[in-house]
């Protein structure tokens, strides 16, 4: 299970990092200044090219997909809300998210499950189910704990048949099998009536969905 | 034959496909404000947006001999952004008042959340105080139960049925639209939606009363052609002129209409290109010879 903190955070960053990694975010991470936190974009940014994106071997964390530069701001946001506070930090995670490129947004939402008070953070993860990448969407639907854990029935329902939509296997949705519901299976069945109506074929997740459900 | 796409969203096509449309007969189209495939993260970016909708936009596409109409509104996808919804929705009663805008729309259900409700039911009141018809997308997920819901919505906001054009339908849906009077869009894909050949049995099936066609084209991957080709699907399965005329120019022509915003008159008549013409200084042309008509 995904736990850790900002320490071992800047650790895998700095040992799987490019070289230099580890003297800037340590040097970055020094320097996050709660009254001046748009300067916290730019180390977002910055992140990609001075850590990198090599993977991070999955025994590290027990997780998945997860990338040196994830780990570094992942860091970098867990340093933002000890020194800013709850609310500023919220706030500002909520803007860098919505602003951030493909792999911001991606590295913002991997590290969900790390940070304090969730139920502060879903309408961010919610919004970010929004997305039309399949990349960002992966992020937060797959091998994600945060949606099952926090999501309210109706959003977690949306990315289950969004993920059924975009062909993202269900299966890799973390926790899947404690959140499946009647009204789930109704809202895929309706689907595969449409796709059946409409003479295409109808996605074999939706099998899945029933099996979990009466596994239970 | 003259043709209407009463959806399409040219701010990402092409002129060749401007160029294209206008070859294959499609003199008319209505271009709905919608989202950009990716959310915007500022409230100036939709006045821009809207600007350009009856700006640039409509004087592209009368470079090609077409008419240009649009639709103003915040789509359910961006309505469920609070830190922009509120600032939007007061561009939209602005811009709801402009010259080409012909129905409010975009609007619906997405996810099917309370605030898409919320701003669904404060634009169907914005359509009611504009005197406007409405545009609305239904929900590509859950869409059986969201339509159900859309159309309850309507319902009880009191909208005249007339007023209102219900889109994205498939072989599901359209029955229960015409029933409650309102005016059923199908969006022709390539792949996803609704097909050709799907279309020609739902109108075998239903007739050609209240339905209508559109491409729905955008930035992905989509056909700007699709309404001449759907046309032409159903010239080739035997359904009469008439009826294609019905749901290819007459019925998109007799809903915006009820704007009082398009005129029946000038719509049936050709656009007269004049490509020396400029926009605030700037030209479609990249040094060719200027079109002139006659």
């Amino acid at each position: 299970m995904l736990d850790v903190g900002l320490q071992r955070l800047q650790e895998l960053a700095a040992v799987h990092g490019v070289r230099g990694a580890q003297a800037w975010l340590t040097t970055a991470l020094d320097a996050i200044d709660p009254d001046a936190l748009s300067g916290v974009r730019v180390l977002l940014a910055r992140c990609a090219r001075k850590v990198g994106d090599a993977p991070l071997p999955v025994a590290d964390l027990e997780a998945e997909g997860w990338t040196a530069r994830d780990a570094a701001r992942a860091s970098v946001i867990l340093r933002v809300f000890e020194r800013a506070g709850l609310e500023a930090a919220v706030t500002a995670y909520g803007q860098w998210l919505r602003r951030g490129e493909q792999g911001e947004q991606e590295s913002l939402l991997r590290m969900l499950p790390l940070l304090p008070e969730p139920e502060r953070l879903v309408p961010h993860a919610v919004e970010a189910c929004r997305t039309n990448s399949e990349v960002v969407f992966r992020a937060i639907a797959c091998g994600n704990p945060f949606p099952a854990a926090h999501f309210p029935d109706d959003n977690f329902n949306q990315l289950v048949l969004k993920a059924v939509f975009m062909g993202v296997p269900v299966g890799e949705i973390d926790g899947l099998s404690g959140r499946v519901t009647a009204e789930l299976l109704r809202m895929a069945d309706d689907f595969a009536a449409e796709r059946t109506a409409a003479g295409r074929p109808v996605p074999t997740d939706i099998g899945l969905l029933h099996q979990l459900l009466e596994s239970r | 034959m003259k043709l209407f796409d009463p959806h399409i969203h040219m701010t990402s096509r092409t002129t060749d496909d401007y160029q294209a449309m206008a070859d294959a007969g499609i003199a008319a189209i209505v271009e709905p404000a919608f989202w950009l495939g990716q959310p915007r993260t500022h409230t100036g970016t939709f006045e821009d947006y809207f600007l350009s909708l009856i700006g640039w936009e409509r004087f592209r596409a009368s470079q090609f001999g077409i008419r240009h109409f649009c639709t103003m509104g915040l789509n359910p996808k961006e309505a469920n952004n609070p830190e922009i919804a509120e600032a939007v929705i007061e561009l939209v009663d602005l811009y709801l008042e402009k010259d080409g805008v012909v129905a409010v729309g975009e609007i619906g259900f997405d996810d099917q959340t309370p605030a898409e409700e919320k701003y669904f039911i404060r634009q169907l009141e914005l359509g009611k105080e504009h005197g406007l018809p409405i545009l609305i997308h239904t929900p590509h997920r859950d869409k059986a139960a969201g339509t159900r819901r859309t159309l309850d919505v309507v319902k009880d906001v009191g909208v005249d049925p007339a007023l209102v054009l219900v889109d994205h339908n498939n072989e599901e849906t359209i029955a229960s639209v015409l029933d409650t009077g309102m005016w059923a869009g199908h969006s022709i894909y390539p792949n996803t939606k609704m097909d050709e050949h799907r279309m020609v049995s739902i109108v075998q099936n239903f007739g050609g009363e209240r339905v209508i066609i559109n491409s729905a084209a955008d930035w992905g991957v989509s056909d700007p052609l699709k309404v001449p080709k759907t046309a032409q699907a159903m010239r080739e399965a035997g359904i009469s002129d008439d009826v294609i005329t019905e749901i290819c120019w007459n019925n998109p022509v007799a809903f915006f209409a009820q704007s009082g915003r398009l005129d029946l008159e000038a719509v049936a008549t050709n656009v007269r290109v004049d490509q020396t013409k400029l926009w605030f200084g700037n030209s479609v042309l990249r040094g060719q010879t200027p079109r002139v008509d006659d």
